[in-house]
């Protein structure tokens, strides 16, 4: 995503309005797309006060359990302008993740031997050391509508809030076990958004990009018997970045 | 080519690790704990979700300091077998917790 974000400012060529070498002021023609579609890459910092307590009992056994702190996530989003002009609805879906795991202090020297003698295949389908394997993921759905506080003819600044639907999973695996942990909850999410006006062309499709930062309330008990009401808490501040085809 | 191919299965197939975790295929466990002072023992098997599915009864309390054994049957309180997956025996001394085993159960 990085990649794709750092070729499209390479790659994007702004879209000047018709009078804009002309010395009178800029016209007011970059008015913003009122219908965006495009993909977000998300970070965000969960609380998963369970995840980290289980990480804690499974460090009083004696191993160097590593739990994540940073959530990555990425997903599909639409913003469109509803008919009050101050009034934008961003609908979203999406997927989260964050992992943790115990690794084994593996002999770097087998490791080579054993990759040397193989070929190089090892190198490519090798073990991974990870003897617990923890993966917590998260699918979610979004609406929020937001408020547009400011309304530039570059930028616009907006604040808003609204529900979130999410389903998740988590998954522990060891050498010969796997354990899996499944539910969904309602949440909510608030935030504040900055979203490019002006539009640029890349291919022929006009682009435009967007920031947010907000807090978002994901905290999912699991379902199972034997979760003993488990959590796992997504919830916390998030920050994303999102790539736009405007219409 | 083929040769590469078989040494990478073999070796890979090879338990080359000494798990920090004892792995339990069998229908009992007997479990070793110890303590250096004399107290009240809470002995708990908690499943991965840190739920407590058998609670153990020392063979006094408050325990004399000393070495002693807990016979699990691999069944929760309910007497139902546990499912596969990784279990957490707590010894508990005075409210504090002083050991934690990890075992994988599995059949």
């Amino acid at each position: 995503m990085t990649a794709l974000i750092l070729a499209l400012n390479l790659l994007a060529q702004p879209v000047l309005p018709p009078d804009s070498l002309s010395p009178s002021p800029p016209a007011e023609t970059f008015s913003g797309p009122a219908f965006r579609i495009g993909t977000f890459f998300m970070a965000s910092i969960p609380g998963m006060d369970d995840e980290k307590d289980f990480a804690e009992m499974t460090n009083d056994a004696g191993l160097d359990f590593s739990l994540g702190t940073i959530a990555w996530g990425g997903g599909i989003e639409m913003l469109v302008d509803a008919i009050p002009s101050k009034l934008r609805i961003r609908s979203s879906v999406g997927i989260s993740r964050i992992q943790g795991a115990y690794s084994d202090n593996y002999d770097p020297l087998s490791y080579i031997l054993i990759g040397i003698a193989t070929g190089g295949i090892a190198f490519l389908f090798g073990d991974t050391q990870e003897i617990i394997d923890l993966d917590d993921q998260e699918l979610f759905f979004e609406l929020e509508a937001y408020y547009i506080i400011l309304d530039g003819n570059a930028f616009s600044f907006s604040a808003g809030i609204g529900p979130t639907y999410c389903s998740v999973r988590r998954e522990l695996d060891s050498p010969n076990t796997s354990t899996l942990g499944t539910g969904s909850s309602f949440g909510f999410v608030t935030s504040l958004r900055i979203d490019q006006e002006s539009t640029f062309r890349l291919a022929c499709l006009p682009v435009n990009f967007g920031l947010e930062a907000g807090y978002r309330s994901s905290k999912v008990t699991l379902s199972e018997a034997e979760a003993n009401e488990f959590t796992v808490d997504f919830s916390g501040p998030f920050a994303k970045v999102g790539t736009y085809i405007g219409f | 080519m083929v040769f590469p191919l078989i040494v990478f299965f073999v070796l890979s197939g090879c338990d080359l690790t000494d798990y920090p975790f004892e792995e339990v295929t069998s229908d009992s466990l007997t479990i070793v704990w110890s303590i250096d002072t004399v107290g009240t023992v809470e002995l708990l098997m908690l499943n991965c979700y840190m739920k407590t599915i058998m609670a153990f009864e020392p063979e006094s309390n408050p325990c004399p300091a000393g070495e002693y054994n807990s016979f699990w049957n691999m069944q929760d309180s309910l007497d139902n077998r546990v499912p596969d997956g990784l279990y957490y025996f707590r010894l508990i001394l005075d409210n504090s917790v002083i050991d934690t085993q990890l075992f994988e159960v599995y059949q």
